[in-house]
């Protein structure tokens, strides 16, 4: 059984990336962090008593499951607020970015950069993002568990569903896709 | 290069950008996480009420799952019902109505306030069809 300092070791370990997954999956920041909110009470309410080994794989269950639950969601959603849409305001989010935020992102280890290289840097970050971004979901979900998330093709394969021979493929053409895609952009890693 | 070098530098440029998230994120993240912990099934940790709602956006994830089940359904057949109530309601009162006119005209044919040849009047038909309006 986990202790309260394991499960919180592990979601402070696992949040950060698991917003971007969401990010990546839903594109919008605010959806994001409620989704992986319930992703985090879905798995301390219900799996919190669990071996602290099986939280990872458990996690990215709930964390896609909760995505598909949100397009499900929106589809619904959706096919009532085009009827109105015509009458809602134009939402504008460059209005309310704090341009603190983007010197905070610049704390820290980055410091040392030239602001040539920093420019740059986060230029092929957002390129990157954007190219992951573009990829089917099931490539994805697939690339981001067993290279960023460090899951084996065991693991990727049980979070996912699916048999371990189509996350190598689902692994295969996403790594192809994002190299392909990168070199049309003249970006070399 | 090969798959796993390329995976490795896009999983490196990835954290760099995990950690530049803004405070704001981080901040959500974090009290995301404080109300996880405390909802903890566990039975050696006591469990402790968060405001989950004082988190901007988490309206969908208060309340016990259960709870949250029981009133999703309530949320979508109440609507239902009231609709279905109002229609039935709305059917007896027209067919009332209908009978209530032709009622009408029928005890004016039997006690000869309208003659029985009205029927094949023209005019008359028309002076139903308006005075039902």
């Amino acid at each position: 059984m986990a202790s309260r300092q394991e499960l919180s070791d592990f979601l402070a370990s696992v949040e950060r990336r698991a917003f971007k997954h969401a990010v990546y999956a839903v594109r919008d920041e605010d959806a994001a962090l409620d989704l992986v909110q319930d992703s985090m009470l879905k798995l301390s309410e219900r799996y919190g008593d669990k071996p602290a080994a099986e939280f990872p794989m458990l996690f990215q269950r709930i964390l896609q499951n909760t995505i598909t639950d949100h397009f499900r969601r929106q589809k619904v959603r959706n096919t009532w607020v085009t009827l109105f849409s015509a009458f809602m305001p134009d939402d504008d989010e460059s209005g309310d970015r704090d341009p603190l935020e983007t010197l905070d992102a610049q704390d820290g280890t980055e410091r040392a950069r030239s602001a040539a290289d920093e420019v740059e840097r986060a230029q092929i970050m957002r390129a990157i993002e954007d190219e992951i971004k573009r990829l089917p979901p099931r490539q994805r979900e697939a690339f981001l568990m067993r290279y960023w998330e460090d899951m084996d093709v065991a693991e990727t394969a049980a979070a996912m569903g699916c048999s371990e021979g189509s996350v190598k493929t689902h692994c295969s053409r996403a790594t192809h896709s994002l190299a392909a895609a990168l070199r049309a952009k003249g970006i070399t890693l | 290069m090969n798959e796993q070098q390329f995976a490795q530098e896009i999983r490196r440029s990835l954290d760099e950008s995990a950690a530049r998230l803004p405070y704001r994120v981080s901040h959500r993240l974090e009290l995301a996480r404080n109300a996880a912990l405390a909802r903890q099934s566990t039975t050696e940790v006591q469990r402790v009420n968060v405001p989950v709602g004082a988190l901007a956006g988490a309206g969908a994830s208060s309340g016990s799952p259960e709870h949250t089940v029981w009133w999703r359904l309530a949320v979508t057949l109440v609507p239902v019902l009231v609709v279905a109530v109002g229609l039935m309601v709305i059917s007896v009162w027209n067919d009332t109505e209908t009978a209530d006119e032709i009622a009408e005209v029928d005890t004016a044919v039997l006690t000869d306030e309208v003659p029985l040849s009205a029927y094949t009047d023209r005019g008359f038909g028309v002076f139903l069809k308006n005075s039902r309006q």
